[in-house]
């Protein structure tokens, strides 16, 4: 795997954790009376292309190389979203939340391992 | 370990409840999947002789089948994403990845390995670590 690859699944990584904080972020204006649409249009906007970026990076990926070796970047995720929800979003963390992600991290390499 | 909620308060009638999306959710974005590869599947062969691979798969029903059940997933997600915290929605939608697989094994007849099975143990585990607390709050209210 070269750098270059291995730069685009950790792009593609970032882009699904930071596409979901964007979304997560705009949603949260939502609960303001009436709600700042001009506030939350723009964030909503960019989590649509953030996540956007992340389904051609992956679906590329996917075309160039064997599943197996792309796939286990997926645990990458739950690792990143309790990151960046807790430096983003602010979100408290419990060391049962950081357990329970890692666990899922750790499962969906492992079951990724699998894949032909 | 905080004994409080984590949802926000205020989510309406109950089939709207957060958790309840969440199922609703995994369950419409393993359907998707499943239809996704059922479709893509099904238009191999044209995608081969047109050499159009990828968006030859909308010429099956399936795939659109797919598409429309992806934007009921995504629509319930934002629902989600508007009352539970995000590290805790990611976690907890995490059920995809086992829903997948098991649907692709009892309804593509996709074949799972010890090691997918030990992962999908591992992501199992992994949501109910998350998952009890958050339910004894919810039974507390």
């Amino acid at each position: 795997m070269n750098t270059w690859i291995l730069l685009a699944c950790l792009a593609s990584q970032f882009c699904l954790a930071g596409g979901q904080i964007c979304l997560k972020h705009a949603m949260n204006f939502t609960h303001e009376t009436p709600p700042p649409w001009r506030k939350f249009l723009p964030i909503f906007a960019l989590g649509i292309a953030v996540l956007s970026g992340w389904f051609f990076l992956w679906v590329g990926l996917l075309q160039e190389l064997k599943i197996s070796y792309v796939y286990p970047f997926e645990g990458l995720s739950p690792v990143l979203m309790v990151l960046g929800a807790a430096a983003f979003l602010r979100e408290k963390l419990t060391v049962r939340s950081c357990v329970g992600m890692a666990l899922i991290a750790g499962g969906v390499a492992l079951a990724s391992l699998a894949a032909p | 370990m905080s004994k409080e909620s984590a949802l926000r308060p205020g989510h309406g009638p109950w089939f709207l409840h957060p958790y309840l999306q969440i199922g609703w959710g995994a369950l419409l974005a393993t359907t998707s999947e499943l239809l996704l590869k059922q479709g893509a599947t099904a238009t191999k062969a044209l995608a081969e002789s047109s050499g159009w691979h990828g968006i030859s798969a909308l010429a099956s029903g399936w795939v659109w089948a797919g598409i429309l059940t992806y934007i009921a997933a995504f629509v319930s997600w934002l629902h989600v994403l508007r009352f539970v915290p995000l590290h805790i929605a990611f976690a907890l939608m995490s059920v995809v990845q086992i829903l997948v697989p098991l649907g692709a094994w009892a309804f593509l007849h996709e074949t799972l390995s010890p090691l997918q099975c030990a992962g999908i143990f591992l992501v199992v585990c992994g949501i109910a670590v998350i998952a009890k607390p958050l339910m004894d709050a919810e039974e507390r209210l």
